[in-house]
């Protein structure tokens, strides 16, 4: 096992490296090249500032310099072997051990490293919100539908997990702004953000002010989140609820709970002492894959609700195709992307025993 | 099954209950803390406020008898840049205090000189502060911290050298020896300091120019702007002198529109933490971020008014720029009243669609106000004939008598009344229609097919009866239209367009392409005709579009246009300082333009703004709208209070 093990963990590198070269490559061979967007606000420029822009950036972080030895400044950049980089892109002394550094957008002028640490926090908060949700509604939901098998339920529950599937989360998002967060309809929760102007004043529980009733820190990013969290879990049930009601059924019908029910056991006991357990043995494995999803956010859902996770980050380094945003979101995702395979495919080996990679 | 719960066991749950009390309280205790704290920081801001003001009415003793002693008959006197505001303050109802709530999409920066976008212009405008303004009808330099200044004009000298040793404008900013074009110099006021306390003086704007001027600082786009500055000097104090390298047309508005940075409050940084910073904002404006330091993205903007700021005290207690990027929810947030203002013409301008959403909706115009107007930042629109083919011969487009055919085969009014929807003015020429360079006597051509025809058949088009109209080498006439894609409206002009030229025989190709593409090949000349858009300020220099040494090397003459009559008139222009001389050479330069058609200029912007109804006297100027120092919320209808 731990062979295997060790041997997918060196086949990372080779397969990350072909991953971050194929995205660099595709970056910047497309019409405009790297940084090639950069001056997308050009019309509102006066035409000599922009090319002074564009002169300075090119000349600062070697924009204009052939694309793989731009790549290869970027390996140099990331990997604790190399050598140290000076200002405008001078080369400096080789080191055996030297920090890492993610680098530096340009678009964006802060270290990459800095802006992820904003954005990774509000993407796991909402992630690991809905993750939950979404995965108690499915059961609970594939679980009742394995029970009534062909029954008007299952049947009505399948369809209308099957429309929430099919409707594509941009329209969602209008539409519950429009009408759950409009006055002139139900102006029930915010329109955008995870705080409300008057957040900084809040204190950190709901409570009694001199000025009335004050819902507080707290109670206010959940207020916030209504929207966003709904959007995101209404279209993920149908998939784990079809998957979880596969599981529920195919174990209902295994010899172990015949003999459960020969033993006498009631309906509601083998179901959730038996069956529920080993059902959740493909969505377990299932789960693993979600991992990277964690990391990457979800980009309609945080542009339309104005929240600054992950994904409108990613969004705004392709725009711009901002180097060393893309090729550090590529290496982080494509790393937690390999990583929870292999997470995957160890739990497997956890959860049945006949399963072996000797 | 040994599955009991045993004494382990309840210690276990013990522990861990007692561990989220013990947690709820820490932050039950934290949560009183801040609200103490909060007080105490209202005492401070209060107590603040008091002295303040007896600070400001003490220096005013003093800065009257100060000016007036200083003012000398060749120098230009320093109006009162608050007129406009006094005047809304004598008004009926006026009050200071509610908060004015505006929106932007994000913005990376908010530190001066870093950002680009126009979501932190607009706050660093409210923060940070100039030596001169411009006012708001006239169109003029006022006072602004400098109280009066003093232009050198020494352009002749300039010229002459630069004649006798033939040298470039780069190599004349090389010369030692070579004089100085033009001087100003700035008396400052006494009474300015930053909302930090400490006074403004002019070490200060010498170090903002040096700091702007470091190569290592991210500031590539105001040292473009200050680059035909060649050092600042400080004489004492309270007086700064600017000495240009390359002559400017308008060198008050190039040196007084720095903005002044604090030195004591920026010097602690280096070039490289500077870059990386985002929310280093600290200034002399007539606002103060709540922070100065702590700004990050995606935050909401809260600005407070700055007790300490040397003029009239601006009306709102507080401005708000709160962050939605989604255009829609901005609309929402609008009509729910969470914002004051919907169609910020600096922030996001709004499209003619929303905007007309809004109009129909009676229980928002009656509670509400709304604008449509002229601004110079409404930019324009146009389309550029290209007059050199790929192999650098010249194209069809070369011969003027065929680019004013397209633009009369065009009917350009309807683009503007039905696809803008009548929300954009027609144009003539580049200049902003309400500014000083605008030649009101210049006319759009008329809209005329049959004129258009009859040029086109004197320029060797052949019309065959076939309904293809024909180029003199008898291939049949046809061009690609190159614009951008993704972006209001083109999409719509294109078409109308390829309809009404397809009436009269000539085919068109619409050609759209993603922004970075489309750059790509402008920046190539690799295009027929392109539909684009530009900016437009105050006073445009029109050398860098359409000067013929601009065709070459980058410049922006991408259309490859070339006059010698318009390169003469332009150079004339920028070399004189003097306005009343240099504005009738603009207004001929609209004229030439308007001859050649080297664009076909099509419209230009109006601001489209709708504000909420409690805000009093919001009025329309030659600017755009007025600003927002004048307006102010009668003390019954203010909805935020402190």
């Amino acid at each position: 096992m731990l062979n295997y093990i060790i041997r997918r963990i060196l086949l990372m590198f080779p397969t990350l490296l072909g991953m971050t070269l194929v995205t660099f490559l595709v970056m910047g061979l497309s019409p405009g090249g790297v940084g090639g967007s950069l001056l997308n606000g050009a019309g509102t420029m006066k035409a000599d500032v922009a090319r002074a822009q564009r002169e300075y950036l090119e000349r600062r972080f070697g924009l204009n310099q052939p694309l793989l030895v731009q790549y290869a400044r970027w390996l140099n950049e990331i990997s604790p072997i190399g050598f140290a980089v000076g200002p405008n892109q001078k080369l400096g002394a080789f080191h055996w051990l030297k920090k890492p550094d993610l680098g530096y957008s340009f678009s964006k002028g802060r270290p990459v490293l800095d802006l992820v640490a904003e954005a990774l926090p509000i993407t796991l908060l909402l992630n690991l919100i809905t993750l939950p949700i979404t995965i108690v509604i499915a059961l609970a939901a594939g679980i009742f539908a394995a029970r009534r098998k062909g029954g008007i339920l299952d049947l009505t529950s399948g369809i209308i997990l099957l429309g929430l599937w099919s409707v594509p989360t941009i329209w969602a998002g209008v539409m519950l702004i429009g009408f759950l967060a409009n006055r002139q309809y139900l102006y029930w929760f915010p329109t955008a953000g995870l705080h409300d102007t008057l957040a900084e004043t809040m204190p950190f529980f709901p409570q009694h002010l001199a000025g009335g009733w004050n819902r507080g820190w707290l109670a206010d990013i959940g207020w916030h989140l209504v929207l966003p969290v709904l959007c995101l879990t209404y279209s993920g049930f149908a998939f784990l609820a079809r998957l979880a009601r596969g599981a529920t059924l195919e174990n209902l019908s295994s010899d172990y709970a015949r003999t459960a029910r020969a033993k006498g056991l009631d309906e509601r006991a083998i179901l959730l002492r038996h069956v529920l357990r080993n059902s959740l043995l493909p969505l377990i494995t299932y789960s693993a894959g979600i991992l990277p999803s964690l990391f990457s956010g979800a980009v309609i859902v945080e542009t339309i609700f104005s929240i600054h996770g992950m994904g409108l980050l990613m969004i705004d380094a392709i725009r711009a195709r901002d180097r060393e945003l893309v090729l550090d979101e590529a290496l982080v995702v494509g790393f937690v992307s390999l990583v929870s395979y292999l997470l995957a495919d160890v739990l497997y080996a956890v959860a049945d025993p006949r399963v072996s990679y000797e | 099954m040994e599955n009991r719960f045993g004494v382990k066991d309840f210690f276990l749950f013990l522990f861990l209950g007692a561990l989220i009390v013990i947690i709820l309280l820490a932050m039950k205790q934290n949560d009183r803390q801040f609200q103490v704290l909060q007080a105490i920081e209202q005492q401070g801001e209060d107590q603040m406020h008091e002295l303040t003001g007896l600070h400001r009415d003490m220096n005013r003793l003093q800065i009257t008898a100060t000016v007036e002693g200083a003012v000398s008959p060749a120098t230009q006197p320093g109006r009162d840049p608050f007129i406009y505001q006094k005047q809304a303050e004598a008004m009926p109802g006026y009050s200071q205090g509610d908060w004015f709530v505006n929106v932007g999409p994000n913005s990376d920066k908010m530190t001066p000189f870093l950002a680009g976008d126009t979501y932190a212009q607009a706050v660093q405008n409210h923060v940070l502060d100039t030596l001169c303004g411009l006012d708001e009808v006239t169109l003029e330099q006022v006072a602004n911290i400098a109280s009066i200044w003093q232009v050198h004009d020494n352009t002749r000298a300039y010229f002459d050298y630069q004649k006798s040793k033939g040298l470039s404008d780069d190599q004349m900013l090389k010369d030692p020896n070579a004089p100085s074009p033009e001087q100003v110099t700035f008396q400052l006021r006494h009474d300015v300091m930053f909302s930090d306390g400490v006074a403004l003086t002019s070490e200060d704007v010498v170090w903002t120019y040096r700091w702007i001027m470091n190569p290592n600082v991210d500031a590539p786009r105001d040292r473009a702007y200050d680059a035909k500055i060649k050092s600042v000097v400080a004489n004492g104090p309270y007086e700064v002198t600017f000495t240009l390298g390359t002559p400017y047309f308008d060198p008050v508005l190039l040196c007084g529109g720095i903005y002044i940075l604090p030195k004591h409050f920026y010097e602690k940084y280096s070039p490289d933490d500077f870059n990386k910073s985002t929310g280093l904002l600290l200034g002399s404006g007539p606002y103060r971020m709540e922070d100065p330091t702590r700004w990050s993205p995606g935050q909401t903007v809260m600005m407070l008014r700055n007790d300490r700021y040397w003029g009239e005290p601006p009306p709102f207690d507080r401005v708000v720029y709160r962050v939605i990027d989604n255009d829609l929810a901005r609309l929402t947030a609008f009509r729910n009243g969470e914002l004051d203002i919907y169609g910020d013409q600096l922030v996001y301008p709004a499209q003619p669609e929303p905007y007309q959403r809004l109009l129909a909706d009676p229980n928002i115009v009656a509670r509400t106000q709304h604008f449509e107007y002229d601004t110079p930042l409404g930019g324009y629109r146009f389309i550029g004939w290209n007059e050199r083919q790929r192999n650098g011969k010249p194209g069809i487009f070369a011969d003027k008598r065929v680019r004013q055919a397209m633009t009369m085969m065009i009917d350009r009014d309807r683009i503007c009344s039905q696809i803008m929807r009548g929300y954009v003015t027609p144009i003539s020429g580049p200049f902003y229609i309400k500014g000083k360079q605008n030649n009101p006597d210049v006319k759009p051509w008329p809209f005329d097919v049959a004129r258009a025809k009859a040029l086109l058949k004197e320029a060797g088009f052949v019309d065959d009866g076939s309904g293809v109209l024909k180029e003199p080498d008898g291939s049949p006439f046809q061009f690609s239209l190159t614009y951008p894609s993704g972006v209001a409206n083109y999409d719509e002009m294109a078409l109308f367009i390829k309809d009404s030229l397809a009436k009269a025989g000539v085919t068109l190709i619409p050609d759209p392409l993603d922004w970075s593409v489309f750059s790509d090949r402008l920046k190539n000349h690799n295009f027929e005709a392109i539909a684009m858009g530009w900016s437009a300020t105050i006073e445009d220099d029109l050398y860098q579009i359409f000067d013929s040494s601009q065709i070459a090397g980058g410049g922006d003459n991408f259309i490859s246009y070339s006059d010698p009559e318009l390169d003469r008139l332009i150079e004339q222009a920028r070399s004189t300082v003097d306005p009343a001389i240099r504005m009738p050479l603009w207004r001929k330069c609209h004229a030439v333009l308007n001859e050649d058609q080297p664009y076909t200029f099509i419209f230009a912007r109006k601001g489209l703004t709708f504000l909420d109804g409690r805000i009093k006297n919001v009025k329309t100027v030659p600017l755009g709208l007025n600003s927002e120092t004048e307006w102010f919320v009668p003390r019954l209808a203010q909805r935020w209070e402190k």
